[in-house]
């Protein structure tokens, strides 16, 4: 007992010693079938329906278990999945989708066009993807049980987009009739996927068993949430593990094979041989954000500008990023592997850093110094709290003193909307790899901190009127622009996103939780 | 015995209407409902409103209370917002390994510690047996929470003997539940022996002016036999109520242990509970460590007066 | 005599710690001032015990953080004695107050403390004020046991029957014949508040309750510290000595003063129990 004090740091050098280059072992070999991998999640997906719930544990288990008529690729790119093939009316307001025939639902039903229509009709109502596309949409139809006639009022462009986003999954009618805003049960968890619920222990953890009656695609290369899908592994368990350092500690000994942890982790896996750390794709946008709202502190342009001009966005990812490897130094709201979102405008405005300037700006924005600006953040994401501490080194720096209020995350979100000009800075992250402007909550957050204006109304429009990607990708670059120029959102970095695995697990697509055509070498 | 016994019925009563009023407020003092969190800060208040209601979370707060309070009346506790089940059986489920680590603890700890100090009080010359007494108060100063990320540390993580997390059931895997419980027992031993051995060194030191122990030793008996046979004996219940207490706290709420070491018990279903405002089921879990810490209490009281007639039970 | 040595030992050795703790951040590098470029170094010559992940002086912030925490714990435990004094004096004293006022300490007393101490930190904001409330509201219960207990004890001696007998008020009798019997033993509650106070502030910051960084304290820079337990272990190891250091020596001064004051007061530890109601 008494030398275990001095017997730690020993212990505690000898673990940072350890370990050298992590290295990808080459081929992954032929694929074997059978046995479970276990994947730790931060928490329980509370619910299996992805519209009642767009949690992220929520969407990445439902992908497992629910296909969309189109889905993502590697590159975020949309490819069909149940549809067959689809054509398009001259005028692009009528989309006519073939259904894939062979396709049936976990418990043995067709999948028909009528499951189609229910499914996406509740998107509309009850999604917040949904409810922003639905304005455009002027019906979903059935024609014959395999073909599903979506006409729109208007030309929407990143329709197709939208209709592989999440919140779009085909569940069976007779399972959405009726339902309350609370969503189905696990009973009703049935969709078309490669891995159905075989059980779960709310709390503690999930298994997904393969589905045997899966028809698989044949395109093999698309990759992502799209294309071919062999279910390898008889079971997927998802073991709820909240604690970071438990996360990271049973990683390391073998008690789960994939877990994607903080950023905070990274080198020390990567330093470790035993895993496998490898980046995903997209990742997140780290945004620090005004209010807008009358009353507020940056509810003057002038001062969002100085607090822009204040932050030295390189010393704060550098302090809180995790590694060089995680961090890209961009004001885009997209992630670069985005590539139809990723735009460089606005990037000199991202780049500006003058704490003078912003001193003097604020002071006429009717900020002087002694001021005091209240900064509501959360600890249930630990970079939140690093970019708070920061800020206020950086503000207390030109004499802006600051009051730091930390709640859980939903006590957040409660007192940013139940006094909404009680506070003047928040912090939050947003997915980077989302694929049409509805989807994006930089773009969609004026609820939050009242920042819609009709120009960014209007460049909205312009960008669903687009008729070709160049069209869309100058729509794309205006939106960027304008956010750089109302501040709505000011972007610290984005930040990339890594897995971290047993060497056992092959055939792993770096994608996310999508272990179909994953595998365990013996 | 039987009026004792009403009496406290009665105030156990009183206890849990108390507690049962007070938890339902302060929950909904906090800012940041259910609906909200699951909805994310995009939502519109019409779609939080819309999932509010669908939760039973509409109305006033003082009809909500009525409501829930009528349902208590007849045995429903209403159903969890995050585990779509009954109240009722989703704490009953987090009820064995709290229940584990719990009695496990205790025993071993009640054990180690009379071992301790009657090895101290039989020997006192010897260094070792004085050491380990003496380190008993440097027991009750360690942290739980940091010597649990130092053993989970040197244990798990560098030495690789011990999973770093992890429960299964000890009645249904056996192999895999021990290896497991290990260190969350080793960091709740640390501080219950200590306070244990402290308890009881304290007692005996009560016991050693008392006069039976003069007409034991005029009567020849060695000074060991005389501690182990007459002194350790008449010493042991004022640790065996703090047993009892001490094993009604830990079943109150395992909080920190629980969640370093992936335990899912009744504190960490407490705790995912606060953060996702599930109300119905933190309102159940407090009922029921309420109840529990009660009862155990009032089972504490009543074997010491079942034991002791002349205890006046208060 | 060994007694009275440990006891000057272990308060002089405090007496130190809170010495260092008072004047030392006079010389140390500031506590707030971030260093990106001198992230989580080991400790040397510039940085006795080396730099966080901010690049922040730990040195700094350990002394620093022990205002908070000594200073917290010194609030709590004033907040709690003073109540459970009360409490404790009029309920042991007066039999009419005593059945209501048990019945509501017992209620008190099972009522789950983290719940507590979660519910006032998150609609409030974690900060001093609220793990105020919570420590003290958590604390008072306990106290207020061991004085009523005392209490009855001591009503139950002949002069204050004398005392009633010849006519003092009860209020006055209690003032004057059963508080300052009762005092001494509350001196030594103090001592062991403040040690379960400590103890309970670390668990409290660990798990984000207690007061919110960045302000230091020795709990939260454990919780802050854990993510770099393999790579910069002092983050860890630093405070979690510090606690253990102060609370041992508190414990020591408590146990010392006891003896001293009153052989047999062993329900003292009622309150060293209530380490188990946060883990």
């Amino acid at each position: 007992m008494r030398r275990l004090p001095l017997l730690i740091p020993i212990a505690l050098l000898l673990a940072g010693c350890a370990g050298g280059a992590t290295q990808n072992s080459g081929t992954d070999g032929p694929p074997v079938r059978g046995g479970n991998l276990t994947v730790a999640v931060p928490t329980d997906p509370q619910s299996l329906d992805m519209v009642a719930n767009p949690g992220q544990v929520t969407a990445q288990i439902g992908n497992m278990m629910y296909e969309k008529l189109f889905e993502v690729d590697r590159d975020f790119t949309a490819r069909p999945m149940l549809v067959d093939n689809y054509t398009t009316s001259q005028d692009r307001l009528v989309y006519t989708f073939t259904l894939r025939k062979d396709v049936t639902f976990q418990d043995g039903n067709p999948l028909t066009a009528a499951d189609v229509v229910a499914s996406l009709d509740r998107w509309r109502k009850a999604h917040r993807t949904g409810q922003l596309v639905s304005p455009d949409i002027d019906s979903i139809t059935a024609g014959d049980p395999h073909t599903v006639q979506l006409r729109l009022k208007r030309p929407r462009y990143p329709i197709i987009d939208e209709l592989a986003s999440p919140g779009t999954e085909i569940y069976e009618a007779k399972n959405l009739a009726g339902l309350p805003a609370t969503g189905f049960g696990q009973d009703k968890a049935i969709g078309t996927g490669p891995y159905k619920l075989k059980s779960w222990d709310i709390g503690q953890q999930l298994v997904l068993q393969r589905y045997d009656g899966y028809k698989s695609r044949s395109e093999q290369d698309w990759g992502g949430q799209a294309g071919a899908k062999h279910a390898y592994l008889d079971t997927v368990t998802y073991k709820v593990v909240a604690d970071q350092d438990a996360l990271v500690n049973g990683l390391q000994t073998g008690q789960w094979d994939h877990a994607m942890p903080t950023n905070d982790q990274y080198e020390s896996l990567k330093a470790n041989p035993a895993v496998v750390v490898h980046n995903l794709p997209g990742g997140n946008e780290n945004v620090i954000i005004p209010n807008f709202t009358k009353g507020s502190r940056f509810a003057d342009p002038r001062a969002r500008q100085a607090l822009n001009l204040l932050l030295d966005k390189p010393a704060i990812n550098a302090a809180t990023g995790g590694s060089k490897d995680l961090t890209i130094e961009t004001g885009a709201f997209a992630s670069p592997d985005n590539k139809s979102f990723y735009s460089t405008a606005g990037e000199d405005v991202y780049r500006q850093h003058d704490p003078a300037r912003a001193k003097q700006l604020l002071a006429e924005a009717g900020v002087p110094a002694g001021s005091t600006v209240h900064i509501v953040t959360t600890n249930s994401y630990p970079e939140f709290g690093k970019w708070a501490v920061l800020l206020q080194d950086e503000l207390s720096k030109i004499g802006i003193q600051t009051k730091i209020d930390t709640y859980d995350f939903a006590t957040m979100l409660g007192t940013l909307t139940k006094d909404p000009a009680g506070w003047d800075l928040t912090t939050l992250f947003f997915d980077s790899a989302l694929t049409s402007p509805a989807q994006m909550p930089a773009l969609t957050l004026g609820t939050l901190n009242g920042s819609s204006s009709a120009e960014l109304d209007a460049l909205l429009a312009q960008f669903n009127a687009s008729t070709n990607a160049d069209q869309a990708k100058s729509t794309v670059d205006k939106l960027q622009d304008l956010t750089w120029r109302q501040l709505s959102v000011i972007t610290l970095s984005q930040s990339r996103l890594y897995a971290a695995y047993s060497p056992r697990l092959k055939g792993y697509d770096n994608f996310y939780r999508i272990f179909w055509n994953s595998w365990l070498a013996p | 015995m039987t009026r004792l016994l009403l009496r406290r019925l009665r105030d156990l009563l009183v206890i849990l209407v108390v507690v049962g009023t007070m938890m339902f407020f302060v929950i909904r003092l906090i800012p940041g409902d259910p609906a909200l969190a699951i909805l994310g800060p995009t939502a519109r208040p019409a779609d939080v409103a819309a999932l509010r209601s669908a939760m039973g979370l509409d109305g006033s707060l003082w009809e909500q209370y009525l409501s829930w309070a009528g349902h208590v009346l007849h045995g429903d506790f209403g159903s969890s917002i995050t585990y779509h089940q009954p109240v009722l059986g989703v704490v009953l489920e987090h009820i064995p390994p709290t229940l584990t680590l719990a009695v496990l603890s205790s025993v071993i700890s009640f054990l180690l510690s009379v071992a301790v100090t009657s090895w101290y009080a039989v020997s006192p010359r010897n260094p070792l047996a004085r050491a380990l007494d003496r380190l008993s108060a440097l027991g009750m100063a360690i942290p739980d929470f940091w010597i649990s990320l130092v053993l989970v540390l040197v244990f798990s993580v560098t030495l690789r003997w011990l999973p770093s997390s992890g429960y299964h059931s000890l009645f249904t895997d056996p192999v895999q539940a021990l290896p497991a419980l290990v260190l969350p027992l080793v960091v709740l031993v640390i501080g219950q022996t200590a306070l244990f051995v402290l308890t009881l060194r304290e007692s005996m030191l009560g016991e050693l002016p008392l006069a039976y122990l003069r007409t034991a030793r005029a009567k020849g008996l060695s000074e060991s036999r005389v501690m182990l046979r007459h002194v350790l004996p008449n010493a042991l219940m004022p640790l065996i109520t703090q047993l009892g207490s001490n094993f009604a706290m830990l079943v109150g709420g395992i909080v920190i242990i629980e969640s370093i070491f992936v335990i899912p018990g009744l504190g960490h279903l407490l705790m995912g509970a606060v953060s996702t405002r599930d109300f119905p089921l933190i309102q159940g879990v407090t009922l029921f460590v309420a109840l529990l810490f009660v009862l155990v209490n009032l089972l504490v009281d009543l074997s010491y007066a079942a034991i002791d007639p002349k205890v006046r039970v208060s | 005599m060994r007694r009275n040595r440990t006891l000057v030992l272990a308060a002089g050795a405090l007496g130190l710690i809170v010495l260092i703790v008072l004047v030392l951040p006079v010389f140390l590098p500031s506590v707030s001032a971030t260093d990106p470029v001198h992230r989580l170094l080991p400790p040397s010559a510039a940085h006795l015990l080396g730099t966080d992940s901010y690049g922040r002086d730990v040195a700094s912030r350990l002394v620093s953080g022990g205002r908070a925490s000594l200073g917290l714990s010194a609030l709590i435990t004033v907040c709690a004695a003073a109540t459970g004094l009360v409490i404790g004096l009029v309920s042991g004293f007066f039999r009419a107050a005593d059945a209501v006022l048990m019945r509501v300490m017992d209620a008190w007393m099972s009522f789950p403390a983290i719940i507590l101490a979660m519910a006032l930190a998150i609609s409030l904001g974690a900060s001093l004020w609220t793990e105020l409330i919570a420590l003290t509201v958590i604390f008072t219960p306990f106290t207020a046991r061991v004085i009523r207990s005392r209490v009855l004890a001591v009503a139950s001696r002949a002069y204050i029957g004398a005392a009633r007998v010849s006519g003092m008020g009860r209020w006055k009798t209690l003032l004057v014949h059963v508080f300052p019997n009762v005092l001494p033993l509350a001196l030594v509650q103090v001592v062991v508040l403040a040690a379960a106070a400590m103890l309970v502030d670390g668990a409290m910051s660990f798990l984000g309750l207690g007061i919110a960084p960045p302000t230091p304290t020795w709990g939260n820079m454990i919780a802050e510290g854990r993510s770099y337990l393999v790579t910069a272990p002092w983050l860890v190891v630093v405070p979690g000595v510090t606690i253990m250091l102060c609370v041992f020596l508190l414990n020591l001064v408590g146990s010392a003063l006891r003896q001293a004051v009153d052989p047999r007061a062993r329900t003292l530890h009622e309150l060293q129990r209530l380490r188990t109601r946060t883990t």
